[in-house]
């Protein structure tokens, strides 16, 4: 597994404000570098700019300055190499649950693939809703819908799965379901996983580093090396000290943040 | 998982469900519910004495068409009632739909007294209706004619206008540049009805008919440029990026996104093209075409005989009323994932 390898370098990604001469600086001079197979989670208030960080490694927004190199090519636009799972699922209401996950087969002409049907197959029995293959979108829960959203996203096989806060809509049991999920998921499939989300339990409980952003101008503070066993106990001596920690330096961010605006 | 024993709960039968929900209901109540879906057919039996052996004060000769179509509707009320001794779903259906039917039933007798019977509504303006069905029969040949000559039409225009109307709409809603060029047209002519162009059409044109078709096509290429424009205008930013990120090119996404996503819209300028498409066919009709349904109403009209008009007006309307439940039917089945069935 030596795909799936992501170098943030230099990433600066300035917005236009409407009907105002300043701009906002939603990243600044962001530097990372993501190795293959690797579980890491970014965390930050909202308005620190981690979303708009993985929409530049998905390729659907462009950086303003410095560039994002993917296996050795700089990003210039979408690929079926990173697939994204969105907080609001985005499953096409249009197509059967089995009709949305082989979408992307059917875009990149590998429906005739035996064993991509396989692993299609396969990845939607381990989230427990094979029986669901011909139900439409509408007919599931907000649970079910990412799970699928999910399965969607891995049947394409990609090197990296970037997750936009993929479980900020659900409720705390579902939540830490798929949470379960998603570590099962990365076990077998061995890809990169980036997550981004305002949950620190979340962060700490998935992922093998988390990235501590802070917010206006958005900054990396620190990255964090979660040293545990998996499955981790939310319990643990140990995810308590990463827990406090890690909220420590949010509230400093947060705080710093609010002092550069009374001056 | 939470979400599959919910789903698991739904095991009880939808007449189990309809018992549990009624239990409220006193044994009057439910007496009544069970008569009800009586009464459709007793009426309809009444209305068929009435009509064949009631002797009335004009003495005139009972249809036997309009009493061959009473017996025929008795005999389907009849089967309805054993039905729903075997299919609840029958049962509540018919139930629900039977004060409907004994209603229309009163009101056909009570025309049928008014007219046949008694004469207080007198001809040639209110024929009954079995006299307009013996009409409708025994001119039954060039009525087909009219018929298949009006739906001809109808449908040269509608499927000219709606795939011209598609393919500017949907092109439109997808690039600026189109839009920038359609946009102008649609604003401009947006406004008028079409049969406002009749006269300069019907004058130009080397055919009635290609003309007749080409006001139709242009009635209903409006609606449906608009609606198709705005639904993809409208389709949500995340199915587009979905897509992208799943690795579908431009075209995938136009054919298999942009065009599935704004099918509610498009379906609505459908059901609006067909109902201007209908106008047009009428006036278009009436006022050039010498073919059809609408010009054979004008035609008995100038020769007085107001009992084949009104047979040609039913029949127009059945016939409408096809065309747009043939169209809601497809609606149905293509946005079947809306209400989410299975």
């Amino acid at each position: 597994m030596a795909v799936g390898n992501i170098e943030i370098k230099d990433v600066s990604k300035i917005f236009r404000r409407s009907e105002e001469e300043q701009t906002l600086t939603a990243l600044d001079h962001i530097n990372l570098s993501i190795k293959p197979g690797e579980f890491v989670s970014i965390v930050g208030a909202s308005g620190c700019g981690k979303s708009t960080m993985l929409r530049i490694i998905a390729g659907l927004e462009k950086p303003t300055l410095g560039v994002v190199i993917f296996d050795g090519e700089p990003i210039t636009g979408t690929s079926e190499k990173r697939g994204l799972v969105f907080q609001n699922h985005a499953l096409f209401p249009w197509l059967t649950v089995w009709d949305n996950i082989l979408f992307g087969l059917k875009s990149t002409g590998k429906l005739k693939d035996n064993s991509k049907i396989e692993l299609a197959e396969r990845l939607l029995k381990q989230v427990g809703l094979e029986k669901f293959k011909k139900t439409y979108p509408n007919q599931l829960s907000g649970g079910m819908s990412q799970r699928v959203a999910l399965v969607r996203a891995l049947a394409n096989e990609p090197d990296v799965l970037l997750l936009d806060e993929p479980l900020g809509a659900l409720d705390a049991f579902t939540r830490m379901n798929i949470q379960d999920a998603l570590i099962d998921l990365w076990k077998t499939e061995e890809n990169t996983m980036i997550l981004i989300t305002h949950d620190v339990d979340e962060a700490i409980y998935l992922s093998q580093r988390v990235i501590i952003m802070s917010p206006r101008p958005g900054r990396v503070i620190e990255s964090l090396n979660i040293d545990l066993p998996y499955p981790r106990n939310r319990s643990d001596k140990n995810f308590t000290y990463y827990r406090n920690h890690i909220l420590e330096k949010l509230d400093l961010a947060h705080q710093e943040e609010n002092i550069e605006y009374m001056i | 998982m939470a979400e599959q024993t919910e789903i698991k709960n739904k095991n009880i039968s939808e007449r189990e469900l309809s018992l549990l929900e009624q239990k409220d209901l006193t044994k009057t109540d439910k007496f009544l519910r069970r008569v009800t879906i009586f009464l459709p057919l007793i009426f309809t039996l009444l209305h068929l004495i009435e009509h064949l052996f009631f002797p009335g004060t004009k003495n005139l000769k009972p249809s036997r068409v309009y009493a061959g179509l009473i017996g025929l509707l008795a005999i389907i009320y009849a089967v309805r009632i054993v039905a729903s001794y075997f299919s609840f779903k029958a049962y509540e259906k018919f139930r629900f739909k039977s004060a409907l039917y004994t209603a229309i039933t009163i009101v056909l007798m009570a025309y049928d007294l008014a007219t046949l019977k008694y004469g207080v509504l007198a001809l040639p303006y209110f024929p009954w209706v079995g006299r307009v069905l013996d009409a409708m029969v025994s001119d039954r040949s060039k009525l087909w004619e009219c018929v298949y000559h009006s739906l001809k039409l109808m449908f040269t225009g509608y499927f000219a206008g709606v795939s011209i109307g598609l393919a500017c709409g949907i092109l439109a809603g997808w690039s600026k540049k189109v839009q920038y060029w359609i946009q102008p047209i649609t604003k401009v002519l947006g406004a008028i009805p079409t049969t406002t162009y009749m006269p300069i059409v019907m004058m130009l044109a080397s055919s009635l008919f290609g003309g007749a078709a080409f006001l139709i096509g242009l009635g209903v290429w409006f609606p449906v440029t608009i609606s198709a424009m705005t639904g993809v205008q409208n389709v949500q930013k995340h199915y587009y990026e979905a897509a992208e990120t799943l690795g579908t090119d431009k075209l995938g996404i136009l054919t298999r996104v942009v065009i599935p996503a704004s099918m509610p819209g498009i379906f609505t300028g459908l059901t609006q093209g067909m109902s201007i498409a209908c106008l047009t066919l009428v006036v278009a009709e009436m006022m050039g075409v010498e073919a059809g349904l609408g010009w054979y109403i004008n035609w008995q009209k100038g020769w007085g005989d107001f009992t084949k008009m009104y047979g040609a007006i039913i029949l127009i309307c059945i016939t409408f009323i096809l065309v747009n439940s043939l169209l809601g039917l497809v609606r149905k089945r293509v946005l079947r994932w809306q209400d989410g069935g299975v």
